[in-house]
């Protein structure tokens, strides 16, 4: 560097302020860019000095391979000392003198594996995700509220505070969750708050009433209301109802066909409800429902069909597969209480699991619990509703949606004695004519937390139904099992009293006389204990069988359900091995029960050789879904194109407003009734039949995964066709776990499809050893080796062995450390 | 010598610095030592950018290592940069950006005086 360079070495004074200022404004500028979060087009970068910073950025989130043993010496807000037991698969085991304590540390410790996750889920379930990631995500943050869901968990909050037991343990809970959000810095925040800039909040006990608020609407909010009446505006009343029958041939119901109901009230089963379609415009399904295809699987055997002569009880509830899991595993041992089993992060107590004394675990009842009303507003100003004859005013909130990067949103909601307003003419997704507002049991008060706090202390089958009666929404198949040999089943919720129909269809909002009557006595909810055949069993199938005193509907498994009952009819004795085997098993009953029929229809001699070759591959199939088979590839994709071809009438769902028979029903339709007229494909000129569609189909299918496979270059193997994965909450692809070699799929016990599949595999011997494993790891971190260290065995099929201490003192060869944790000062 | 001192100094004093502050403070840390050590603005710069650079190298490198890359290779896959490499280095090549630009400012402000 010469002098003669005028820019780096002026002599004048104003050119070295000059330069002086110009580089520092540049490092100021520097600072303050790589200090934000940038959003170019769709993509977001991280603020990258902030992230890549080895100090405080996302290195500090990278765990080595023991992962993170770190326990904070003291926490303060605890009353007495707490001894955490850490086993080699990260679960923590709680030991605490009081109760408080107890879910003061379940919410510290929940935290510090799971806090990003947990607040996410709320933000959620409170329709805040836009205040993360701008204004795409405002349909999906309206839909929330409108729905009501923050609505219900404001009511659910103000009825738990007054009960002793759930405020104490949601207080206590809260205060353990913030006690370890005010230990973080900067970073030790969760990866994702860094990723997308932003900090968690105080964790306030509404928080988990929103969150069962939003389990409610996973598991109940799926029902067809709007699509069923408009099917009836095409399709004759015996057509509907062998489509979309409530109870067709052929179901395998959780209570044993032959045990006696009770009755304890005269329910009103006048003439069936008139629809209220057949005098109201044609509307479309107005917003994208929770996911179908949610399910789980429960059984318990008794001690007499058991091969050690201990009961037997298992559970794996199918839910969508995430990375961080959607479970959490926990021992919580305090006076009065040492339970084992798996809680959902946000939610004080042990959701699924077992005591010293009992286990127990749920499926989805799947009673339909929601219905829609029809409003008729005064005026555009929507201050009065009409109903039997009055005016009655109409409430109105205001909510306020905050946007990332953008202008806030004012979503007026209006409120009816129904229930909210969902729909009206400020939202709408398509030309909607009228307004409907949701009357929901999942906007009702109620105190599920307390059937929890029950059911984890509870000693024996009275304990069990007295826990149960606390519980509402979202319906529940508790299946129960005991040390002492007892064995029982009890589908429980809040079911209403309905007239045959009612429910079904949009109804008339202006009216007392549409409105629920009152609900079905918890006595009389369908429940068996001991029954003969030694075992219980629930897969989201009908709960009764037409002599149950009380009509309901609902959206019903037909296939897992069988395939379990048959298998534990099939064998005198069951040990915990042929339960896991059973958890696994990749029998497709569907497929056995159709697939030949489908095959008659198809002429081999019109076939290419290339469908021949698939033809024959489906002939010679065992009708196993596993996982290096091709059959169970060519199968599902001929199904699936021909269930397109058949119910062309139906699909696509979401433009037509409708939606098609269920697998059950459309089997059943095409074996009895294969030349009604729908069969024929209204797209074309020609007549088909059903023969026609199923050519139709199977060359369409053989060549699109011609086609696939070669584009992919994969083999069409089922596994790798189906490409299970774990999916992260954000779509951040180097999160997931991709591509496992797994089988199984939709109405097959493993029912593990691309992204739903059983999360927690619990197998419980009472009394002896429990088993479990769920997709994914103790830890949310993605830069932990707790991550997703559970996956592989659990696409084997393998569990791990659980620890279950009995106290404090006992000594186990898997627990890694011991802490214990004295209040701070 | 004068060079590599101030090297060294940048280095000590931005990872003292970091440790308690944000990670802005490397730029304070190149700054003052700008100030300290008299240097031509060019020498300036690239002394603040090789000692606030060598830290966050050194640093991620040795996390690296420790934690098998299990996250940085995910980071390095989210960010479109290849490899756990490439991301050490971009994260240095930042910093010692900042850091150049903050040890100019301090040279420069030092020449105010001179």
């Amino acid at each position: 560097m010469q002098s003669s360079n005028h820019y780096f070495y002026p002599n004048h004074s104003r050119m070295k302020i000059f330069r002086f200022l110009l580089f520092a404004f540049i490092t100021l500028a520097l600072v303050v860019l790589l200090n934000k979060r940038i959003v170019i087009k769709e993509t977001a970068l991280p603020p990258l000095g902030k992230f890549l910073s080895p100090f405080t950025g996302f290195w500090q989130n990278a765990e080595p391979k023991e992962g993170n043993l770190h326990f904070a010496e003291n926490i303060s807000g605890l009353q007495e000392a707490i001894t955490v037991q850490l086993d080699e698969q990260r679960v923590p085991h709680i030991f605490a003198k009081n109760e408080h304590d107890l879910y003061f540390a379940q919410g510290y410790l929940t935290a510090r594996d799971r806090l990003w996750q947990m607040e996410f889920m709320i933000l959620g379930a409170s329709g805040r995700i836009s205040e993360l990631v701008g204004d795409k995500a405002l349909k999906y943050d309206r839909t929330t509220r409108r729905i009501g869901l923050p609505y219900a968990a404001k009511k659910a909050i103000e009825h738990l505070e007054t009960d002793t037991v759930a405020s104490t343990i949601l207080n206590s809970y809260a205060e353990g969750v913030n006690a370890y959000i005010n230990s973080l810095d900067y970073k030790d925040l969760s990866l994702e708050y860094k990723l997308l800039d932003y900090a968690p909040e105080e964790w306030i006990p509404y928080n988990s009433a929103l969150l069962l608020k939003y389990m409610s609407n996973m598991l109940t909010g799926r029902e067809y209301d709007f699509e069923y009446t408009n099917a009836l505006k095409f399709l004759d009343r015996p057509t509907f109802e062998l489509l979309f029958a409530d109870f067709p041939k052929g179901i395998d119901p959780i209570i044993p066909v032959g045990t006696p109901f009770t009755k304890s009230l005269a329910a009103d089963s006048s003439s069936k409800v008139q629809s209220f379609s057949t005098h109201q415009p044609f509307i479309p399904s107005p917003f994208e429902k929770p996911e179908a295809n949610l399910g789980s699987n429960n059984w318990a055997v008794s001690p007499a069909k058991s091969a050690t002569g201990k009961a037997l009880l298992c559970n794996d509830p199918h839910l969508a597969l995430h990375l961080p899991s959607i479970w959490y595993q926990l021992q919580m041992n305090a006076p009065g209480v040492n339970a084992y089993g798996v809680t959902i992060p946000g939610a004080p107590g042990i959701t699924i699991g077992f005591n010293e004394n009992i286990a127990w675990g749920v499926t989805n009842g799947s009673m339909d619990v929601k219905d829609w009303y029809r409003i008729e507003f005064k005026d555009a100003s929507q201050n009065e509703y009409r109903y039997d004859g009055k005016y009655l005013p109409t409430k109105k909130i205001v909510e306020e949606i905050k946007i990332r990067n953008g202008e806030t949103y004012y979503d007026t909601i209006v409120y009816t004695h129904h229930g909210p307003v969902t729909y009206d003419a400020q939202f709408k997704f398509y030309d909607n004519p009228y307004p409907v507002a949701l009357r929901w049991t999942a906007h009702d008060a109620s105190n599920e937390l307390k059937t929890f706090y029950l059911l984890n202390r509870a000693k024996n089958y009275d304990d069990y139904i007295n826990a149960l009666n606390y519980y509402e929404c979202p319906g529940q198949n508790f299946v129960f099992a005991s040390v002492s040999g007892d064995i029982a089943i009890k589908e429980q919720g809040k079911f209403i009293l309905r007239k045959p129909d009612e429910g079904k269809f949009i109804q008339d909002g202006t009216t007392s006389a549409t409105e629920w009557r009152g609900f079905i006595p918890f006595a009389d909810n369908p429940q068996v204990k001991n029954p003969e055949r030694g075992f219980v069993s629930s897969a989201n199938q009908h709960p009764t069988d037409t002599t149950y005193p009380y009509y309901y509907h609902g959206l019903y498994e037909y296939y897992r359900n069988r395939r379990i009952n048959n298998v534990l009819s099939s064998k005198e004795k069951f040990s915990a091995e042929d339960l896991m085997k059973l958890q696994n098993d990749n029998s497709n009953l569907m497929a056995s029960e159709v697939l030949p029929y489908l095959l008659t229809k198809i002429n081999p001699a019109s076939l290419s050789e290339i469908e021949k070759k698939t033809f024959s591959d489906l002939a010679a199939w065992n009708f196993y879904n596993e996982k290096d088979l091709t059959a169970p590839t060519y199968f599902t994709l001929w199904w699936d194109k021909f269930y397109e071809l058949l119910w062309d009438e139906f699909l696509p769902e979401e433009k037509k407003g409708l939606t098609a028979p269920d697998f059950y029903n459309t089997v059943n339709y095409i074996i009895t009734a294969p030349d009604n007229v729908l069969t024929d494909n209204q797209q074309t000129p020609e007549k088909e039949t059903l023969s026609d569609l199923l050519t139709q189909s199977f060359k369409q299918s053989v060549t699109y995964l011609d086609k696939w496979s070669d584009s992919t270059k994969l083999t069409l193997e089922w596994a790798t066709y189906k490409g299970t994965r774990l999916a992260h909450w954000l779509p951040i692809e180097p999160f997931y776990v991709k591509n496992l070699a797994i089988g199984g799929n939709y109405h097959i016990v493993n029912a593990t499809s691309k992204t739903h599949g059983g999360s927690w595999r619990m197998v419980v011997e009472l009394g002896g050893e429990a088993y479990g494993i769920y997709p994914g790891g103790q830890s949310g971190n993605p830069g932990s080796p707790f991550y997703s260290n559970f996956t592989d065995k659990w696409v084997k099929g393998e569990y791990n062995t659980l620890v279950f201490l009995k106290n404090e003192s006992e000594t186990n060869e898997n627990i890694l450390l011991t802490k214990t944790i004295t209040p701070a000062k | 010598m004068k060079f590599l001192l101030s090297i060294a100094l940048t280095a000590i004093a931005s990872l003292l610095l970091q440790i308690v502050l944000p990670w802005w403070s490397l730029a304070l840390a190149a700054f003052l030592i700008g100030i300290i050590v008299s240097q031509s603005l060019f020498f300036s710069f690239l002394s603040g950018l090789l000692g606030t650079a060598l830290v966050w190298w050194v640093y991620a490198w040795f996390i690296d290592m420790n934690t098998a890359s299990l996250l940085s290779e995910k980071i390095a896959a989210m960010l479109q940069i290849g490899s756990p490499t490439a991301l050490i280095l971009l994260g240095g090549v930042l910093a010692g950006i900042v850091g150049g630009f903050a040890a100019a400012s301090g040279s420069a402000f030092k020449k105010l005086f001179s």
